[in-house]
């Protein structure tokens, strides 16, 4: 039997949903759903709630202890790998055909896109803002103000055109907080919707603007979050 | 080529003392997801405590996952280290709009899994086996038949129906739909929409 998308919630294709997330569309019918996932929050948080639901089937399982020992192999493990840095370059698998893994295909595809999430550590010791600020003069970099809504200013980010930008903030984060820096694309399946680019527990913080129509900065607690929780404001980045 | 077809008589459910079992509420993870999305940051940016805390919140249930799909602990312990040196270099994939960072994890788990199962099916059997296993065709990796084991526990659990044993099968036992359709001889359209039943029976009990 082949169901039609469903016309009575416009677009839609909610009844398709559930055999999408069961691996039971045709080849056809599941591309349609995979592309009108690209462009629908709404399908997209309906898929996540019935994979939820699918792998809620392990909550009936019986308790069994985890084998002793096994997070000390996992470290030792990933000290070996780390020594071996060819190792961590290993591409994903190929998806299941069982069950659909798009958005573990999607975020590849994402991470392809822009380059890559900025893997930063919180402190960046050794980096102030007055010398970091001097170098990316000498190198051009365009000086832009952070500001918020209301044009109060909180920082500046110089801006290179080979993709990297420099965020100065006017002043620590409070105690317990850092600031979060997170780029946005006015466009495209995911427009609108802030990605991490990287935290910083002093002033200063090197991220990658490619992909990105906007930077914005927010204060989140240590550690960051997964969406900004405290916007501080957001910058549009120039034609460079 | 597939084996024969199961009786469908083998499909009802057994008939078993059956105990006062009402259907299972969800566990209540000791972390909330928001919890665990963060430390899915923290984890991207590099802070290596986050790893063994994800660790600590959800080794159990990929553990049982694993244990259950593989049938062998050394299989399953393997796998769960995998997982969780997987989560390490992917964590940067999470999506929080699209779904639960245990959902994250037990895909990670399932898809091992999985390609576990596969390989066992690869795998020559010996002529013994073969004989021993009318459904020398369709994999066999744990020492109780899943789709048989899934048919006891949905009948301990009281349900009406074995929608969710096939629910069961589909995701433990790593069983295509023609598979199913084989080893149950229901036709893979009553396959198909008892599957989706079940899921949205799960979905169901979600809700608030």
């Amino acid at each position: 039997m082949t169901r039609q998308p469903d016309r009575s919630s416009g677009d839609h294709p909610t009844e398709l949903l559930p055999d999408y997330v069961l691996g039971s569309l045709g080849t056809v019918q599941a591309v349609n759903v995979e592309t009108h996932l690209l462009s629908c929050a709404v399908c997209r948080a309906e898929v996540a709630r019935l994979r939820d639901a699918l792998f809620s089937l392990a909550d009936d399982l019986p308790d069994m202890p985890v084998p002793e020992g096994s997070w000390e192999k996992i470290q030792a493990r990933r000290n070996t790998v780390s020594a071996q840095p060819s190792f961590t370059q290993t591409p994903p698998t190929a998806p299941s055909r069982r069950l659909p893994i798009w958005p573990l295909a999607a975020a590849v595809a994402l991470i392809v896109a822009v380059g890559g999430y900025l893997r930063l550590s919180p402190a960046q010791p050794g980096v102030t803002a007055q010398n970091s600020v001097q170098q990316w003069q000498q190198q051009g970099a365009k000086r832009l103000t952070l500001a918020s809504k209301t044009g109060v200013p909180y920082g500046s980010m110089y801006v290179r055109s080979d993709g990297r930008a420099l965020l100065v903030l006017n002043r620590q984060a409070a105690p317990g907080q850092v600031y979060q820096a997170w780029g946005r694309s006015a466009s495209g399946p995911r427009a609108g919707v802030p990605t991490s680019l990287g935290l910083t527990g002093g002033t200063v913080l090197e991220v990658s603007w490619r992909g990105y129509d906007s930077v914005g900065v927010s204060t989140e607690p240590t550690g960051g979050s997964p969406a900004p929780t405290h916007p501080l404001g957001r910058t549009r980045l120039p034609e460079l | 080529m597939y084996a024969t077809p199961i009786p469908r008589r083998n499909w009802r459910v057994p008939a078993l003392p059956r105990p006062t079992v009402t259907f299972p509420e969800l566990r209540v993870s000791p972390s909330s997801d928001a919890a665990q999305q963060r430390l899915i940051v923290q984890l991207r940016h590099g802070q290596e405590d986050a790893l063994k805390e994800l660790y600590d919140d959800l080794s159990g249930v990929t553990y049982r996952v694993c244990l259950r799909m593989l049938g062998m602990p050394e299989d399953a312990e393997e796998v769960l280290q995998d997982t969780f040196i997987r989560l390490a270099d992917r964590a940067d994939m999470y999506d929080p709009s699209r779904g639960s960072v245990k959902t994250f994890v037990l895909t990670i788990a399932h898809h091992l899994c999985l390609e576990r199962l596969r390989t066992r099916r690869a795998r020559p059997q010996r002529q013994q086996e073969r004989e021993d296993d009318q459904a020398f065709d369709v994999p066999a990796p744990a020492a109780r038949d899943p789709l048989d084991e899934a048919l006891v526990q949905s009948a301990l659990a009281g349900l009406p129906d074995a929608d969710r044993a096939l629910l069961e099968a589909m995701f433990f036992g790593g069983y295509t739909h023609a598979e199913i359709t084989t080893r149950t001889g229901l036709p893979l359209g009553t396959v198909k929409s008892r599957l989706r039943r079940a899921l949205l029976k799960l979905r169901e009990r979600m809700l608030p």
